[in-house]
């Protein structure tokens, strides 16, 4: 794994190996190093003005060599497509079998993207854990000597949630879309079926933003335990009860989950009031307020 | 303030300016200042507790300081541009994800500045861990971890280090590495500030002393102005008068008492001076070693004095122990 000239240096140990190190002109007080360093402090290359750019970069580089994220990642991909070519046959079956299991309102569309409830779940995981693992583990400190500027590391571990979060979650919201019509064989519909495409693509524009929403709420938190407790309490629990609650029904469809996934619906599950957009505008709302939240509060974290 | 000063402190790379931070009732820091000068390695001693990480912390922008300030070429950590090459910082060893392996922990840092993956492996192999390179973090030992925190300070090939306890945890063949990674880069013109609480260790590595206790400013002085002024030389004769002796160096304005294997013990004068002294009055002696308190000593007791002033300062029934100061 490790090219044969550091592999060499390493086994002569730490004693010696900083003689090794004047090539770079950091620890050999020569002539030549001191020429560098007084041309501009470090003999390495500065990066002036191109800042952002590179906490972006870095972020991304964290994103795909900790094992927890790309482990969260895999498996909601994977889980969300099995889930719904299971859900698709099952459904399918019953049906066919027509035992009254189904709802009387069954719509082939809708199904499709019940899915994304499940896919949200791992998603909420992904943006919780970029942020909080650094809380944990104090790596954040280093991140923050790295990246002074509070808000160039905020925005390059949001830029990075989406850039991450937006193509996973279109593949898999089209993917399992596909695979419950391919489950529900005869009663599932083609792709040019009327709301479809807008719905693959809300679905994966609601999945971004429900993550985006996660990273603001786990920033404010920072433990990984209360910040994923806090989303699955509300999407498990607070959620579908306030739904459950008569008074409360009306104002439940504008909590973010509600809006998000009934603006994905053509059937019986769609809220004519707000209609697709209006759905995702308010979870984009609801986003918007959760990275203010955690940004004022990230602001001046002492770390 | 007036230019003079300001044309002074150019001289000084780092910058503590009456420096404050309490947690909750706790003044961690506490109107401290100081400057750190390029060219040599500064020691920032003190026992636990005293606020050196707390100032250390306050440096790299990590808090907000109560009042003062903490500077780095003139400005606030986090104003300076590319601050991973021109500042290596180092707080907790332990500062990794368990499961990132070394290599992709400094590979996303030297992202951060656009830093060649070569000078990843470079400083690995520089601090003694390619062969590990690919193995979590998680799995380090202390010395290990110190060791990658040390290779993350130098990624950026800094002209200043700031360096937490680095030492500890290191085995003897480390410390002996690191105390000449320190020496040489301060002889190439770098600035080093290392804290630690071990005084010995200060001895052999650091130039300059800047020693703090209960958040406050003990001492800012080099080393040998250090040793000459807390390390009393402490002289033993043995010899065959030592009643005439003891009364002559009282004269002399010494200070010597019997110890009990028979020699005496001679404070406030060196051991050349004692031998003239009994020379002169023909006093014989056998045996005349000149010996000094150690730093560490000098170091226990000026932070000591420290603790017992605030404690006493404090409560009342505990300030009538029968201090000087007090």
């Amino acid at each position: 794994m490790v090219p044969s000239e550091t592999t060499a240096a390493a086994s002569s140990g730490p004693s010696d190996s900083s003689d090794r190190s004047d090539s770079s002109g950091s620890s050999e007080p020569s002539q030549a190093s001191g020429a560098v360093r007084s041309a501009g402090g470090s003999a390495l290359p500065a990066v002036r003005g191109r800042a952002t750019p590179a906490a972006i970069r870095a972020e991304w580089t964290k994103v795909r060599t900790l094992r927890s994220t790309l482990a969260v990642l895999v498996a909601t991909f994977a889980v969300s497509i099995g889930l719904a070519l299971i859900s698709g046959i099952s459904v399918g079956n019953a049906l066919e079998a027509d035992n009254g299991r189904v709802r009387p309102d069954f719509n082939p569309v809708d199904s499709g993207f019940n899915i994304v409830w499940y896919t949200q779940l791992g998603l909420v995981a992904f943006g919780v854990l970029l942020i909080t693992g650094e809380f944990g583990s104090g790596m954040i400190r280093v991140s923050l000597a790295a990246v002074p500027r509070r808000g160039r590391l905020y925005l390059a571990k949001a830029a990075v949630c989406t850039a991450v979060t937006l193509p996973l979650a279109a593949v898999t919201v089209a993917l399992s879309w596909l695979l419950d019509q391919e489950g529900l064989g005869e009663y599932g519909v083609p792709l040019d079926e009327p709301g479809v495409l807008r719905g693959m693509a809300l679905g994966a524009v609601y999945l971004t933003l429900l993550a985006l929403l996660a990273f603001g709420v786990a920033t404010a938190v920072r433990s990984t335990a209360f910040a994923l407790g806090a989303m699955y309490v509300f999407l498990f629990a607070v959620s579908p009860l306030s739904q459950a609650v008569p008074g409360l029904k009306d104002a439940a469809r504008y909590l973010p989950d509600k809006a998000g996934i009934q603006a994905l619906k053509v059937g019986a599950d769609a809220d004519p009031s707000l209609g697709p957009w209006g759905g995702i505008l308010v979870v984009a709302g609801w986003t918007a307020l959760a990275l203010l939240i955690g940004w004022l509060s990230f602001r001046r974290r002492e770390v | 303030m007036s230019a003079a000063p300001l044309r002074r402190h150019a001289r000084y790379v780092i910058e503590v300016q009456h420096l404050t931070k309490s947690y909750g009732p706790a003044r961690a820091v506490d109107d401290l200042s100081f400057a750190v000068r390029p060219g040599r390695v500064t020691g920032f001693l003190g026992p636990n507790g005293a606020g050196k990480s707390t100032t250390l912390r306050l440096l790299l922008g990590l808090g907000e300081p109560d009042a003062g300030r903490a500077l780095l070429f003139g400005k606030p950590y986090r104003e300076l541009a590319d601050p991973l090459l021109r500042v290596g910082g180092l707080l907790e060893a332990k500062s990794t994800q368990r499961t990132r392996s070394a290599y992709h922990h400094l590979l996303w840092l030297a992202r951060t500045h656009r830093i060649p993956r070569s000078r990843v492996r470079e400083v690995l192999g520089m601090v003694g861990l390619s062969d590990v390179a690919e193995r979590s973090s998680g799995g380090f030992s202390l010395g290990m971890s110190q060791r990658l925190g040390i290779a993350a300070a130098l990624l950026g090939d800094p002209e200043v280090l700031l360096l937490d306890e680095p030492v500890n945890g290191l085995d003897p063949e480390g410390v002996h590495w690191l105390r000449n990674l320190l020496k040489e880069r301060a002889a190439a013109g770098h600035t080093v500030l290392l804290s630690s609480h071990l005084m010995n260790e200060m001895a052999v590595t650091a130039d300059h002393l800047v020693i703090i206790g209960r958040g406050r400013l003990l001492a800012d002085t080099s080393l040998a102005d250090f040793t000459a002024e807390h390390c009393r030389s402490v002289v033993r004769i043995r010899c065959h008068e030592p009643e005439r002796l003891r009364g002559l160096l009282r004269e002399a304005g010494a200070e010597a008492g019997p110890e009990p294997d028979g020699t005496l013990r001679v404070t406030g004068m060196e051991s050349r001076e004692v031998a003239k002294l009994a020379r002169a009055h023909d006093i014989g002696f056998d045996e005349l070693a000149g010996e000094s308190t150690s730093l560490e000593e000098a170091f226990l007791e000026m932070t000591a004095r420290e603790t017992q002033f605030t404690a006493g300062s404090g409560a009342g029934p505990r300030g009538g122990a029968g201090h000087g100061a007090l």
